[in-house]
């Protein structure tokens, strides 16, 4: 599922079924091969409790970082809902570790560059995948397919291709060929310096997802 | 023994100071001098023959908004080690982005047709057919770019700077009364009518246009600037809105003294010179069609290399002018398609100048109060900024300069869309 259309402003729902906010972003643990979800950045409606507390007065405007561990079920991801175990009251959180990346603020937009620091293109949507209740981030969207949906211009976009009988691309790179995050740069170096080869391989631990569908699908072409 | 010391002293002191200067030297002054191009040329023509001297002290303002408003780009550029656009996709995201570069390649496409117009109407004035001086003008700018490294572009368009003096001889040619100009430079005067308010706007919408802040800043980059030497491209910048102004000072006066007096009335650069060559004698009127075929080389040069910069660091492309065409194809490419169209539209088409210019100004008006607001934003962001960030005098002075600019150029806008509304 991709971050931009699935997940980023999805309604967040506590254990009564009750409108808590919306996802602003997420944050992803990049210790692993392919980095796990572990908060969910939520802008609150109103933030009636601190640590189980009771304020006086609801803050509004807040933003908070939900542990993933208390996110129930996002089966309804497509309805762009997104429930939580607890009640508000019973959240939880912590601050951000060493390892861990805002995907909007670190990852998305972020220019990517080959392993000689030859610019290349730039991040137009994350692709995340679900195991084990987690969300499992397994590569960079970063052809034009990304970019037409983040602008709206689907429809636009599928008659321009039914006309001149050519399909807009879609191009992924499998997070396993990311050597290294450069935070002070806002850029992203790849492992390779040949992109091409590595655009829209399978990668193999994650086959039955939606997404690796579509890069089986376009190897298959 | 200690006044020849403390000489010493100050002499080293300077030259300590210049040495640097003079290797920073070049993103502010070239920036600055390219806003004089054919456009400019034209608005500063038709105010001195229009207005006289009358409108001369609006040029001291515009030269203070002005040196505001690219040295916050300078500054970002060299904190940042990136370009605008670079910026605002990162902190902005995709939209903003995508819409600034639709409107901006409008924008300059449309410029850089004007350019090659000013170029082919320079040529005229000499008897050299548009046919030839276009496509020889059009493959020099386009051949400095792909073979020539950042540095030996810099140093060519630093040189074609120089040339703008021209306009500072065709301007003492025309013996121009000192006392006079003084007087109107210092006391401002206001004339209560519609035309006047719109030339007066159209002279700071100009002076200030969205490409400049992209270019200055890229350059900026690619000049790899570091925080240490900053000193010296704020000197850079400041420098270079003088001197943009002074040029556009002697324009004014060039076609006061001349035009105004003997009562004639221009429309364009090439205009004025023609109509200098009487009042004047042939050498300011030559020396003023050489003025302007620099212009438009300096500018089909930078608008295009401008929306190569700002398109490829909004899509993360490769960009830069020192690199090879193999390692930043898509750069070059967006470079060459600009100078095809920009030059064949005026070898190949009778399209009128006037709409060009005037659709290329709307273009420019929506798109500098957007870009003025992001600029702000991320010169107040520490996370971006460090400490660099705005102080709160100057963030007064900005906010001041970028609302009176935006508003001025809503009224622009509205005053080129709806022609007798004022």
């Amino acid at each position: 599922m991709r971050f931009t259309q699935y997940l980023r402003g999805s309604v967040v729902i506590n254990n009564k079924k009750e409108r808590i906010g919306i996802v602003k972003d997420l944050v992803v643990n990049t210790k692993s091969k392919f980095p796990r979800t572990t908060f969910l950045v939520v802008h609150l409606d109103k933030m009636e409790f601190i640590g189980g507390i009771e304020l006086i007065e609801p803050a509004k405007n807040v933003k908070m970082l939900i542990p993933w561990e208390q996110v129930g079920s996002f089966k309804d991801y497509k309805d762009k809902k997104i429930k939580l175990k607890v009640s508000f009251k019973q959240i939880e959180t912590r601050g951000l570790g060493p390892n861990e990346l805002v995907v909007g603020e670190n990852i998305l937009d972020q220019q990517i560059i080959t392993s000689k620091g030859i610019g290349l293109c730039r991040v137009s949507d994350v692709i995340f995948v679900e195991k084990n209740n987690h969300l499992v981030l397994i590569g960079l969207c970063v052809g034009a397919s990304g970019l037409i949906e983040q602008l709206g211009f689907e429809w636009p976009a599928k008659i321009m291709s039914k006309v001149l009988l050519k399909d807009y691309k879609e191009e992924i790179i499998p997070w396993n060929y990311i050597k290294e995050f450069l935070p002070h740069k806002q850029q992203i170096m790849l492992s390779s310096k040949d992109y091409s080869k590595i655009v829209s391989q399978i990668i193999s631990d994650y086959e039955d997802d939606e997404a690796i569908k579509l890069i089986h699908h376009k190897k298959q072409k | 023994m200690n006044i020849v010391r403390n000489l010493w002293v100050r002499i080293t002191t300077r030259f300590t100071f210049i040495i640097p200067f003079l290797a920073i030297v070049g993103p502010g002054i070239i920036t600055a001098n390219v806003d004089n191009d054919v456009g400019g040329i034209a608005t500063y023509s038709i105010v001195g023959a229009n207005y006289g001297y009358q409108m001369i002290w609006l040029l001291v303002i515009m030269t203070v908004a002005l040196a505001v408003v690219q040295e916050m780009v300078a500054r970002m550029g060299v904190v940042t080690g990136k370009g605008l656009a670079a910026l605002i996709r990162e902190n902005f995201g995709l939209k903003i982005t995508f819409y600034a570069m639709i409107v901006l390649i409008v924008a300059n496409l449309a410029n850089t047709v004007a350019e090659f117009a000013g170029i082919a109407a320079g040529g005229e004035i000499f008897g050299i057919s548009k046919y030839i001086s276009v496509p020889i003008a059009a493959f020099i700018v386009w051949l400095l770019v792909i073979l020539g490294s950042y540095k030996y572009v810099e140093k060519v368009l630093l040189f074609f700077c120089l040339i703008y003096v021209t306009y500072i001889i065709s301007g003492f040619m025309t013996h121009p009364p000192w006392g006079e100009i003084l007087k109107e430079t210092i006391t401002p005067k206001i004339t209560w009518n519609s035309n006047f308010f719109i030339v007066a706007v159209a002279m700071i919408g100009t002076t200030i246009a969205p490409w400049m802040q992209f270019f200055q800043q890229s350059i900026i980059a690619e000049k790899r600037i570091k925080i240490r030497d900053y000193k010296y491209e704020r000197w850079d910048t400041h420098i270079g809105a003088f001197l943009t102004d002074l040029v556009a000072f002697f324009i004014i006066i060039a076609c006061a003294g001349t035009l105004y007096k003997a009562g004639i009335k221009v429309e364009s650069a090439s205009d004025a010179a023609r109509a200098l060559t009487p009042l004047a004698g042939k050498y300011a009127a030559g020396l003023f069609a050489i003025g302007l075929i620099n212009a438009g080389i300096m500018a089909s040069m930078v608008l295009p290399v401008t929306t190569a910069y700002a398109v490829s660091e909004g899509f993360g492309w490769e960009s830069a002018i020192g690199r090879k065409f193999k390692q930043a194809p898509k750069f070059f490419i967006l470079y060459t398609l600009f100078i095809i169209i920009g030059a064949s539209t005026i070898l190949f088409t009778k399209i009128s100048l006037i709409k060009v210019m005037l659709f290329s100004q709307t273009a420019n008006g929506i798109l500098l109060p957007v870009i003025l607001i992001l600029m702000l934003i991320l010169c107040n962001n520490p996370k971006i900024m460090g400490k660099h960030t705005n102080t709160p005098t100057f963030n007064a002075i900005a906010w001041i300069t970028v609302i009176i600019t935006i508003a001025l150029t809503i009224l622009l806008i509205t005053a080129t869309i709806f022609p007798n509304l004022f």
